[in-house]
């Protein structure tokens, strides 16, 4: 009889592309991936429906597709509010979940499970397993129920201290150092004085007041810096020069509600220091709590959380905002990887009996919206510093994956897998603007005199879309509603005009041509019942549902994992290693992320959750009769 | 308290080419100007909004909201001047053998300065490194020799359109449309 394997695992990196693994894989390097392929079964086509992080890690952790386990976007329609998209929220954590977990299914039957970081785990409902918390893109963090891209963290998010204006930061300055005491052997020492504030915090936090310290070590200007609680050098947080990050310094923060204190890790950058002291940034990364984010909450103990920090987005937003370079998005990348390896080992090395893991790591979307669009660049050096960042953060998910590896040890099974893949950004499809031209939806330009009205930029600052005029609302990624009177607020289409206004919103989706190219950039376009066919169309499923042929998108999302634009594919990474898998296998035929849950379940006899609807992937086994 | 400050000594018998504990403090980093003519120099300080302060005043009024403030003294009141200015001031020490500019925006190493100027040079100079108005009839041309970057206006000007455009990336951001691009953070 085949070998059952006595435990599975399971790693997901967020939008790992297997067309892109595969060409850094031809140019050498990423042992650990390259040792994953050569050792297990490597599946290049990989599908799930839509190519978005939510409903994909929902169907990888259930086995059902988004019509069954009810998340169907990046964004959660909330039933009785408007239409508009601007009212929808982010789908992360369980609640959302109307399908039951592979880790729900397995600690039913009294198994243990550890869950790290995975986006639609929390909370957690198990009693034997532990979950660090994962109700977000990152650990420690929560999008849910948060509109647009809010999201807060335990304890506090990223911030900058800087001479000049900067919306995450605090603005400072420096002028003569008084009152000090311990001041290093120097001269002229110049002292800022910064008011911290601490934001998009789960549980907020009081100001404090820290005082920044410059002086010069030689006779080239200022070049030293250091950051206190107090006016005490002896107490300085850290001392750092220009480009350095600090050691981890763990600090004491006051919750607001009840005034506790709570231990949080943080590091800082000094990205700017001029020699007069007149430019000034220091990047602080997020307060990393030590507590609130793993249940049970007694097993918080069994991590060592003082020398890590989460590197929430590892730093894409401080990048965008022109806080930090790419080099230091690396370092930040780094840091994110290092805090859920500690956090796993901790976790893995403390309960050995453990049955079943789950994490998702995230770098390489965050890489890919960043930089996706510069890889095929026709400016040589942007490809090249773009590849060579691209290959860079694969190294750092290399790394993990060999780390993990030695911990899994070769009895686990191990499934390695993404969500979806990227392309390049194209030409946007406006749909609202599709719908108004075929009279759907009235879509107009913000009337408004006063210029700080009127932004050049988005339109979504300059446009408003007035549902109780609109026939047809589009929402999220890859729907439109039809605006029922009487069922949403300010509907005005006639229960007998569903059909028919149905009918014109896929006509119009379909017709339209876009203005920069001139052709049709929709790809599918149909009913919500049909959606069913390829997973999708249910209760959070819009009126229709349609896709966007790949080049005409903002990397991943409105797509078919078919979608192969540039150097890009929305093909999602799946491949399989351990106890009865084949070695060294290429499996070409296409399987759903909704395979993976039962391929587990199946090769370990561990329960199948109550609502997976794939199949075990027979082909990758050397045995696949594991039923006699 | 006005963000950039500019204290005027009127100091007719200091002797800049002398010594003394404040005249080395000042002079360990100021731009001199041995060939300025300061004539009407006081009348263009006032026309810029000068207010008249005495030395026992001073530093009071280094705290409220004048943005030039004119004294007269010796040496003392140049201690005074030093002791009430933060990196935000600029001091400028007229004497009947030349006049010294120190603190905001004036380069350090520049030593003497041996361009010729006059009062509304120098007034034009005060007003353009501290903000204040100037006036259509001014003749005066900045001291751009005795001063640590010539392009101060400019760069001034770079840093507030980059905090601009950082600021309309954060709206653009919060405001796209679930068309527009998406960026999972």
């Amino acid at each position: 009889m085949a070998e059952k394997a006595k435990r599975a695992a399971l790693i997901g990196y967020d939008c790992a592309i297997p067309k892109r693994l595969e060409a850094l894989l031809a140019e050498g390097g990423l042992p650990n991936f390259r040792a994953f392929m050569n050792e297990g079964s490597f599946i290049p086509e990989g599908y799930n429906l839509p190519t978005v992080t939510p409903p994909s890690w929902a169907t990888i952790c259930t086995g059902a597709y988004p019509r069954t386990h009810g998340v169907e976007d990046y964004y959660y329609y909330l039933e009785g509010n408007s239409l508009e998209h601007k009212k929808t929220c982010q789908a992360f954590g369980s609640e959302i979940l109307t399908a039951q977990t592979i880790w729900d299914a397995w600690d039913k039957a009294g198994k243990k499970c550890i869950v790290v970081n995975y986006p639609m785990s929390w909370p957690s409902k198990m009693e034997h397993g532990i979950m660090v918390m994962g109700q977000g893109l990152s650990p420690a963090e929560t999008r849910w129920p948060l509109r647009g891209n809010e999201h807060k963290e335990f304890l506090a998010s990223e911030s900058v201290i800087s001479t000049d204006f900067y919306h995450m930061g605090v603005q400072s300055r420096f002028d003569d150092a008084k009152g000090w005491k311990n001041l290093p052997d120097c001269d002229e020492p110049l002292e800022m004085v910064v008011n911290m504030k601490f934001k998009e915090s789960i549980e907020p936090i009081e100001d404090q007041v820290w005082y920044g310290l410059t002086w010069e070590s030689g006779d080239d200007g200022y070049d030293t810096f250091a950051l206190c609680p107090d006016r005490d050098y002896s107490r300085a947080f850290f001392t750092v020069r220009l480009g350095q990050w600090s050691e981890p310094v763990q600090h004491d923060f006051t919750v607001k509600a009840d005034g506790r204190t709570e231990k949080g890790t943080f590091r800082c950058k000094l990205m700017t220091l001029s020699d007069d002291a007149e430019d000034f940034k220091l990047y602080v990364s997020g307060i990393t709590g030590h507590l609130g984010f793993v249940a049970p909450a007694a097993a918080a103990a069994q991590i060592d959380l003082s020398r890590q920090i989460a590197a929430n987005d590892i730093g894409l937003v401080a990048y965008l905002h022109g806080v930090i370079d790419t080099d230091t998005v690396c370092e930040l990348a780094e840091f994110h990887s290092d805090w859920l390896y500690n956090t796993v080992r901790c976790l893995l090395t403390a309960n050995e009996d453990w049955d079943l893991f789950y994490m998702h790591s995230h770098p390489i979307d965050w890489f890919y919206h960043g930089w996706l669009h510069e890889i095929d660049s026709p400016d040589e050096a942007i490809r090249t510093r773009a590849r060579k960042m691209e290959r860079h953060i694969y190294e750092i998910e290399d790394r993990l994956l060999g780390r993990l590896m030695q911990l899994f040890g070769d009895e686990t099974l191990v499934c390695v897998c993404s969500d979806h893949g990227a392309t390049p950004i194209g030409p946007i499809l406006n749909t609202a603007e599709a719908l108004k031209q075929a009279g759907l939806c009235a879509y107009e330009p913000k009337k408004s005199e006063n210029y700080w009205d009127i932004y050049e930029e988005t339109e979504g600052f300059n446009y408003v879309l007035d549902v109780t005029k609109s026939l047809a609302v589009p929402q999220r990624y890859m729907f439109v509603y039809v605006n029922l009177e009487g069922k949403y607020p300010g509907g005005i289409v006639k229960p007998e005009d569903y059909e028919s206004v149905r009918d014109r919103i896929i006509d119009a989706l379909l017709d339209y041509k876009h203005p920069e190219t001139g052709e049709r950039p929709v790809l599918l376009a149909v009913r919500k019942e049909d959606a069913k066919v390829f997973g999708m169309g249910g209760a959070q499923a819009g009126d229709v549902v349609y896709a966007l042929k790949p080049q005409y998108m903002a990397e991943h999302g409105y797509g078919f994992p078919t979608g192969e634009s540039g150097c890009g594919s929305l093909k999602n990474l799946l491949m399989f290693r351990g106890p009865n898998i084949k070695k060294g296998f290429r499996y070409e035929r296409p399987r759903w992320l909704a395979d993976i849950v039962p391929t587990l379940c199946y090769m370990t006899g561990g329960p199948i959750p109550e609502d997976a609807e794939g199949a075990p992937i027979y082909q990758i086994m050397e045995d696949p009769n594991l039923v006699k | 308290m006005a963000e950039k400050k500019a204290i005027l000594l009127t100091a007719g018998a200091l002797n800049l080419s002398g010594s003394g504990e404040a005249l080395d403090k000042l002079k360990k980093k100021a731009a001199l100007l041995p060939n300025a003519q300061t004539a009407g120099l006081a009348e263009l300080a006032a026309a810029l909004g000068g207010v008249q302060v005495d030395q026992a005043g001073l530093q009071a009024a280094c705290e409220g909201d004048a943005a030039l403030l004119l004294l007269q003294g010796g040496e003392d009141a140049l201690a005074a001047a030093l002791e009430a200015a933060d990196r935000r001031t600029l001091l400028i020490v007229a004497t009947d053998n030349g006049v010294a500019l120190h603190g905001l925006a004036v380069n350090s190493k520049a030593g003497a300065v041996d361009r010729a100027v006059n009062a509304q040079d120098i007034a034009v100079t005060i007003a353009t490194i501290v903000d204040l108005p100037i006036d259509a009839t001014c003749t005066g041309a900045i001291i751009y020799q005795a001063l640590k970057n010539p392009n101060l206006k400019l760069d001034e000007i770079k840093k507030l359109k980059e905090a601009l455009i950082r600021m309309e990336s954060v709206i653009q951001r919060d405001n796209r449309e679930p068309w527009e691009k998406h960026d999972c953070a």
